[in-house]
Formats: C-alpha cells, structure tokens, sequence
C-alpha cells in the first residue's frame, strides 16, 4: 500500500506517550492520511512501561506486527530495548538519552543498551538527549516527546516525506492549550531542526 | 477513539440516559460525554455499580427514552440479574448495552468473552470493526432495539475502544421524547410464572425476527470469491484484511459477521455454501466456530472447518496481524507475508506498574503491615485480602501486602469465610471507597450481622482513580455538574452497626500503625477508614508541594528508600539514590525511612 508506515512508540507511563500518539494522528488527519492509533493502557496512573502503535495508511488495522515498525521512538531507553523486536529491517530508532530504571531493579547502564541496540540496528539508531534539550529550551522535561518527534521527522526522510512538519505544527496548536502549544512548538522545531542537521551529516549525532 | 465514536453514536441517536460504572476499557465512552456534553438535555452519570446502572437505564427506556449503558466485561456478571429479566419484558425506548471485554487480558481478571451472555440472556448482540464503523453501529442498534423492543448489546474488545481512527460525523436526530409509562403487568410484573411462559415465547418469536430487522440496517458483509471463506468479526476482520493484502494468487472470500447473536443464520447460509475450506478468525472463545459448524451440519454442507479448536488460533491472548497472517499461511499451506525478520531480543528487567508517587495506599499497606507486627503477629500468618482497584498493584515488591484479588467486594466476605472456617489468627480485608460502595456493603453487613472477627480497612481516596479519576457517591458535585448528596463512608459503616470504627490520615503513618495494633487484636467487625485523597488528583489542587533532594554526602546507597516504599520517582545513579524531580510529590515518606536523614525537605520548599 503507498505510503504504510508504522511508528512504535515506547516509554513510561506519565512522560507523555499516549499524547504523543494523538498528536501523531492529529496531525496524520490533517495531511489526509488513514491513521490509526492503539494504546496499550497499563493498570496504573504513573511509571509502568506503556506503547502506542501508530499505522498510516493501513485500513484502520490497529497494531503493528513484530518486525514491521518503520520507526520506534523511545522515550526511555530501557523500554526501547523491551520493544525493539518490533523493528524490522529497514525501520530506524529514535531513542531519548534516559533511563529511568524500574524500582529494585538492576538495568544495564544506558551506554550498555545503546551500544546494544546500535549492535542490532547498525546505522539505524539515533540516541539523542531530548530531557536535556527539553530542559534547557522549556525548563522541563514534559517537552521531550515533541522534540523526540521533531527529531524523528528530522532524521527520517521517509517518514518526513508521508507527514509535513507543517501539520504536526498545526496539530500541537489545536490540541494543546495556547501556553503549552508555544512552548510544544519551540520545542518540536528545535527537535526537528537538529534531526535534520544530524541527517545532512551535521555534527554530533552521526547514527552508529 | 473508539470509545468516543460509540458516545457520538449514542448522541447521534438523540441518548437521554447515559449511565454505567468505569472500566478499563469501557470507560472513555461516559468520560467523553462528561468533557463534551456539558449543557445537553443528556442525563449522564456513573452510577454506584454496573447493575444499578443497568436498571437505571432501563427504567429510562420503559419510559420510551433512548438510553445507554456501559460497562466492562466483569461488570456484565454484576448486572446479569436484572439484564436477563429484561429480554422478558423488552422496551420502548432504544436501549443500548456496551460491554467491553479485555482479550489480552490488559486490565481485567479473566479473559471473559461476553459473547456467551447474548446466548444465555438471549439478547441480541452484534459488534463491529473500527471505529469508524462502531459510531453508526451504535445508531443503528438503537433503532433495532426500538423496532425489536428488546434491548441491545454492543460487544466490543480492547482494541476497538482504545483504536484511534477517522469517525465521519453525521446528523442528530432530533426526537422530542415524552416520556410515558404504561401499566402492563403481563409484561413487567416476573411474579407470575404464566406470564413469564408467555413472555419467553414471545421472546423466542422476537429473537427469529432479528436477521431479517437487522438486514434493512445493513449489518453483516461478504467480500472475494472463491471456496476459501474466512469467517470473522470485529477487529479481527482487520487483522484478516490487512493479512490477505499479501497474497495475490488465491481469492478468498471474507465473511465479516456483525450480529453476535442470534447468529445471522440466512446469511451464513447463503456464503457458506458457496465455501469448501473455512477458517475462523475471533478473539477469545470458538464462538463463531461453533455456530458455523452449527450451520454446516445442519445444512449439510461438505465444509472443512478450522479455527481455534483446530489449534490454528490460540485460545489465550489477544490476537494480532502475526497471529492472523500464521494461522492463514498454515491453512493456505503458502508463506502469507514478507520474509520472516530476525528479531532482536533483549532481555531487560520488567516494570511491573507501581502505585503512584505519594499513593495513600503506599502508606496504608505500610502502616497495615507495621501496626500487624507491632501487634505481636507475624506477616506471614495475618492474610489480608485485597480487592479490585490501584491498591491490588500493592501486591508487587517491595510492599507485597495483598494475598487475594478476586471481585468486587469479595475481600471483605471472603476473608469472613475463612475466618469462619475456623482460622485461628487475624484476618484484614482491604476495600477502597468506590469498590466499598459498588459491593463491599452487603459483605459488611454480612461480617457484622454474624458477629465475625474482621478488620476491615477502607482505603478512601476519594475517588475511582485506576480508571481516570471518576467520581464517586462522595461527591457533591458530579463530573457534569449535577449537584449531588454527599455520601459519607463513615455514616454507612456506622449505621451497619460495626463494633468500632476509626479515621485516620494515612500520611500521619504512626497513627495508622498505632489503629491497626490495637484493633486488630479485639474481637467483631473493626472498620479504619484510611482517608487522604489520591495524590495525583490533590496534587494538581495544591498551590505548592514540598521538595526533596539527597544529601549526597549522606546517602550510603543503602536503598532503604526504595525498599520500602518502591516509589517509581526513586532511582540510583553512581551509587546514590536521585529523585526524579517531574514525579515526585512530595510526600516525604522516602526520607521517613532514610536511615542516615539523606533525604531532605528543600528550605523554603
């Protein structure tokens, strides 16, 4: 089918994941492309390890089979190592540079995950500091789901040429409220604007 | 969202009545109507359980009003009652019945496929696929249930309610009801045996009406050709759609099925011959399998017939496009997809979902299991029962208090009977408010009534909040603005006539230790009313919260913070212990149990 493509999105329950995905379908609405969005609701309010699949353009069928996303954006990093086997052969992973380890518990160190999954998906894994660049821009975390969107349509020509950042734009602006989309969309721009500059082989974030 | 395509379905419709009780994941559909109902001539409110929303419901409709009723599948089993009644007395208004089932499960305690309750209650019941489709489905049916006079239900799964996907809105129908109520007893008075012999047959002769009343609404569709028939319904027809996407060279026929039950025989009738090879594409139970070969033989159609009893299709779990696309490459006897991928797997710890930074419950289970052992008992011989909300996750490390989750209510009659069995040693039952008020009430009338020693703790925060925050009879005004009675636990515990009854403030811990110590060893019906309202709710009401932060020099990494409280706003880095600054509340019960006072209130915070 022309222009299928499937983002996985993945992280912990309250940094904003299931707005992320509305904001996805929002703006996919918007641009006329068949959207269509399954969450995976957990049992609590806060801090359990949460999905959303995105599909364009793929007859209302809610989820994305193992193997098949075009793009996993991670908000955590932990999480994006749970659900990378959603990845397939050509999809690319956009992770947040955080690890939020699951209480009483021992993860490995985040440059462990990032190495393994750049060990996985050679040239395909971009690790990027979203909860820095979120701080520094908004002074608060909350904002690193939209930039990690900025950076994703920055970094992934496919995924740009299917969903104009122009829409997602207009998509923050009609579902936020008016003091939170100005700040959403300093943020997604610089987002986007740094994915694409790492994309044209800018410094800094070269995928490993 | 699917759930809010059934609510603009319902509105469409011209709804007056609108009532249920929240449900993962039934709970969006009255959710929507709260957020974008305001000022409609709309009745809707969550009611006090799943049952007396029903009978709210369908009082509404005997009245010839449109109504609505929603709920999740176990919720289904606490209004069976009345909803069984009902097929024999029928309606005037359309009456709709959402139930939700969970395959998966995600949120719920069985994998209950309620398709079964259509059958026994002999309801009609149908479904449908996206949410595009589920929104006319809903007008549809409350027209069907006008023209039938029967109520409806609406069965959908999981990833129906919870899909996001394009609705296309139409009109309103605009339809002035007066509501009116005729005196009928034949038809509504179930005390009289011939007249429910009479209302059964006139029940069987509705039910051959449905296909045929259900037809001129066009439900039920068939697409392809060939003898390779899939027969499926729901979402799975999405996953069966988008499967056959890859397969070019074998037609084969698709053969959606909408209307559950009765089983739309003629049209089943008319496909299946056409078939030679059938597969059964469902969630949950071999329900659709069992009508179809149901038909086949009762036709005497030479049908090869395979699906989850075959071993095609798992009879656990929720299904999805993988699931679908093997279970048709094994039938096809072909490879249905691209190359199979090499996944990659990482093992990485699980995160089981925690209570919230700050919960009440956190406390409560705390001061329950301390005030156990200052007591003089062993944690290990006190069992405390648990029952269905957030404060069942109390069962995960590190605060693993809970020993049964069962239904509704059950903590408090279950652990009666075994208390009654003889168990020599204190047994706790742990309610939270909303769960007290849907079914802990007959329980604790029983407990007392039979003079059983108990210690009942109710965890009142004020609210249900594992669903998103609903409200319940505590309040005094409700999410639509009705001004409403104030219901106060205390008052109820109180005129039940338990021995003693006590409220205390979880956060004031010792207080709680101190309670539990010295009830739990008298004798009858002891109630602790814990009250402090769900932290995330009375944090978004605070001006400001207090701040923490570690004293790096201090802190050990010892981890007896996270230990105790398993709170997810902890976390360690180099060997310290970090606050996430976003998540933490404030409540200070980290520093409580620092050993070395590393965790410290921020001057001024």
């Amino acid at each position: 089918m022309p222009g299928k493509f499937n983002i996985l999105i993945a992280g912990v329950g309250g940094q904003g994941v299931l707005t992320l995905g509305s904001l996805i379908a929002w703006a996919s609405t918007l641009s006329g492309i068949d959207v269509t969005v399954a969450e995976t609701h957990g049992l609590s309010q806060r801090g359990g390890s949460l999905t959303v699949h995105v599909r364009l353009n793929n007859n209302q069928t809610p989820l994305i089979p193992p193997g098949e996303a075009d793009l996993l954006i991670g908000l955590e990093a932990i999480e994006a190592v749970r659900y990378s086997y959603y990845v397939g052969d050509r999809g690319i992973l956009v992770v947040n540079k955080l690890r939020l380890p699951p209480p009483l518990t021992k993860p490995p160190s985040l440059r462990e995950l990032e190495e393994g999954l750049r060990r996985a998906f050679p040239g395909r894994v971009y690790f990027y500091d979203a909860e820095k660049e979120a701080k520094q821009l908004a002074g608060s975390a909350l904002f690193s789901n939209v930039l990690l969107l900025g950076y994703s349509l920055g970094v992934d020509g496919r995924f740009r040429s299917l969903l104009d950042p122009a829409r997602v734009e207009e998509a923050i602006q009609l579902i936020f409220s008016r003091k939170t989309a100005e700040a959403n969309l300093r943020a997604f721009k610089h987002g986007l604007s740094q994915g694409l500059s790492v994309a044209a082989g800018g410094a800094g974030g070269h995928p490993g | 969202m699917g759930n809010e395509a059934i609510a603009r379905g319902a509105f469409e419709a011209g709804v007056r009545v609108v009532t249920g009780y929240p449900g993962t994941p039934s709970s969006e559909v009255i959710m929507t109507f709260h957020e974008e109902g305001r000022g409609l001539p709309i009745y809707v409110e969550w009611a006090v359980n799943e049952r007396v929303a029903f009978e709210v419901a369908y009082g509404a409709a005997l009245a010839g009003v449109r109504s609505l009723v929603t709920m999740k599948a176990p919720g289904l089993n606490v209004a069976s009652d009345p909803i069984v009644s009902a097929a024999y007395s029928g309606v005037e208004g359309g009456l709709v019945v959402l139930v939700a089932d969970d395959p998966g499960p995600h949120t719920t305690q069985t994998e209950q496929d309620s398709r079964w309750y259509a059958k026994l209650a002999k309801l009609p019941m149908f479904t449908a696929s996206t949410p595009g489709e589920v929104k006319d489905t809903v007008k549809k049916l409350f027209k069907l249930s006008e023209e039938l006079k029967l109520p409806v239900m609406l069965r959908t799964t999981t990833r129906l309610n919870h899909a996001v996907g394009e609705v296309v809105l139409g009109e309103v129908e605009v339809l002035n009801p007066r509501p009116s109520f005729r005196k009928d007893p034949p038809r509504f008075v179930r005390a009289g045996m011939k007249w429910n012999l009479e209302r059964h047959i006139w029940l069987n002769n509705v039910l051959a009406r449905v296909e045929e009343a259900a037809s001129k609404l066009s439900f039920n569709s068939a697409e392809g050709g060939g003898d390779h028939c899939v027969v499926t319904e729901g979402v799975a027809y999405t996953y069966v759609k988008e499967s056959l996407g890859w397969i070019k060279d074998i037609d084969v026929r698709v053969i959606k099925v909408d209307q559950i039950y009765p089983p739309p025989k003629a049209f089943l009738r008319r496909h299946l011959a056409e078939c030679r090879r059938v597969l059964v594409v469902e969630e949950l139970d071999p329900y659709l399998e069992s009508e179809v070969k149901k038909i086949a033989f009762e036709e005497g159609l030479k049908l090869e017939v395979a699906g989850k009893e075959e071993g095609l299709l798992p009879l656990e779990g929720e299904l999805n496009p993988a699931l679908v696309r093997e279970a048709l490459s094994k039938w096809l006897n072909k490879n249905v997809g691209g190359k199979p991928t090499k996944l990659y797997e990482a093992v990485v710890p699980e995160r089981p979902p925690p209570l919230c930074p700050g919960c009440p419950h956190t406390f409560s289970y705390l001061a329950l299991k301390l005030g156990i052992a200052r007591a003089g008992f062993k944690l290990s011989e006190v069992p405390i029962f648990g029952d269905i909300g957030c404060y069942a996750l109390s069962v995960n490390k590190p605060i693993e208090a809970i020993w049964t989750e069962h239904s509704m209510g059950a903590s408090i009659s279950m652990a009666m009977g075994l208390k009654i069995a003889g168990y020599d040693k204190p047994v706790v039952a742990t309610i939270g408010d909303s769960t007290f008020f849907h079914a802990g009430i007959p329980a604790l009338i029983e407990a007392v009534h039979k003079r059983v020693d108990l210690l009942v703790l109710i965890l009142d925060n004020r609210v249900v909040a594992m669903t998103g925050h609903q409200s319940t009879p505590s309040w005094e005004v409700t999410e639509s603005g009705r001004s409403a009675r104030r219901i106060e636990i205390v008052d109820v515990v109180k005129s039940i006539g338990v021995d003693e009854v006590v409220v205390v403030d979880p956060y004031e811990l010792d207080k709680m230790v101190e309670a539990v110590s010295s009830l739990i060893r008298r004798p009858g019906v002891k109630v602790i009313v814990a009250r402090h309202p769900c932290r995330l709710m009375e944090v978004r009401e605070l001006k400001t919260i207090r701040k923490f932060r570690v004293l790096e020099d201090k802190c050990t990494g010892c981890r007896a913070c996270v230990n105790v409280t398993g709170c997810p706003a902890l976390y360690f880095e180099g060997g310290k212990v970090r606050i996430l600054g976003d998540d933490c509340t404030g409540c200070g019960l980290c520093a409580r149990f620092c050993p070395y006072n590393a965790i410290v209130e921020e001057d001024g915070g």
